[in-house]
């Protein structure tokens, strides 16, 4: 296999972390020749899944909802989702295991007093589900990545693969039906950024919500100019 | 169409060829993992099943990071070898 077929069955195979993982997910999105591979592998391996009986998930599992639930960092939670969100996608026949992770992650107050497993008790963590929303920037193979997440009213930016022209940077702002739109600060090519939400747009936030990103000088907006050419928008949905 | 003909009914089950492909499809992948020596194949299959990163798979086996990677990986070439003969 080439280095590439390579690293797409890995891909697919959700054996990636880190680096490696963003670095194949900017470019699933955009090189179509691997993209294919991915899929192919995804269909290749898919038949596996329909052999799974449904079962009772492992204590573990409990576990590692708990700490996700608790709560460190919001990194974690988007690549838990995302990973248990793989799962979900691949063919009909999904896991009970990972069908339980997104139901919790999603509407946890669901389970209420359902019985937990003892000596794990539900941290205080997500009680709304998080929205995510892909970007493409026009006339480029390039797209932001953004997930949402309400209760750290954070917003992670992924902007990989993008990168500075040296005179430009990119601002991301929210649109609301009605009023002006406001910023959600100056995308950073190339990495990853957490840009915390202000109350007022986070209050506001919700499935369908449109989001812009303009061209502006380096710094973003200077504040007593009109807000640069939008280059990109795109609405946030509910993962 | 006169009276005493029936209107034609779409037949919606799956066609006997379609299925043919799917049930040769899903005895390929089995058929593939169990020529792969057993454990890049254990490997596989609980990176598939559980969703484990390479690190995860590192520390439940107990080998080294590296190691874990060239397994899969070569348990990854062969798999493709068989599911894609004359690729």
């Amino acid at each position: 296999m080439t280095p590439d077929q390579t690293l797409a069955a890995e891909y697919a195979l959700g054996l990636l972390e880190g680096e490696e993982l963003l670095a194949a997910r900017a470019r699933e999105a955009a090189d179509p020749a691997f993209f294919a591979e991915v899929v192919r592998w995804q269909e290749h391996m898919a038949p596996l899944a329909d052999a799974i009986a449904p079962r009772t998930p492992r204590a573990e599992v409990w576990q590692r909802i708990e700490a996700v639930l608790a709560g460190n960092s919001g990194i974690a939670e988007v690549v838990l989702l995302r990973r248990s969100l793989r799962r979900w996608q691949w063919a009909g026949g999904l896991s009970a295991a990972a069908a339980v992770i997104l139901a919790i992650v999603a509407i946890p107050q669901v389970f209420g007093p359902a019985p937990e497993p003892s000596g794990i008790t539900i941290g205080p963590g997500l009680t709304q589900p998080p929205m995510a929303a892909n970007m493409p920037i026009e006339s480029t193979p390039l797209r932001l990545d953004l997930t949402y997440l309400p209760d750290a009213q954070s917003l992670l930016v992924g902007a990989v693969g993008l990168e500075s022209d040296g005179v430009h940077d990119h601002e991301l702002w929210f649109v609301p039906p009605e009023g002006r739109p406001v910023s959600l600060g100056v995308v950073t090519p190339g990495r990853v950024v957490t840009h915390s939400v202000p109350d007022k747009v986070a209050r506001s936030l919700e499935t369908g919500s449109r989001l812009v990103l303009t061209r502006e000088p380096l710094g973003g907006k200077p504040a007593l100019s009109n807000a640069g050419p939008v280059v990109a928008e795109t609405r946030l949905a509910a993962i | 169409m006169s009276e005493n003909e029936a209107a034609p009914i779409a037949d919606d089950a799956p066609l006997a060829d379609s299925m043919l492909i799917d049930a040769e499809r899903e005895a390929r992948i089995h058929t593939c993992l169990d020529t792969l020596d057993e454990t890049p194949r254990e490997a596989i299959r609980t990176a598939f099943f559980e969703g484990r990163t390479y690190a995860e798979l590192s520390e439940r086996m107990d080998v080294p990071l590296g190691t874990m990677k060239s397994w899969i990986r070569r348990g990854l070439a062969k798999l493709r070898a068989c599911m894609e003969p004359g690729e």
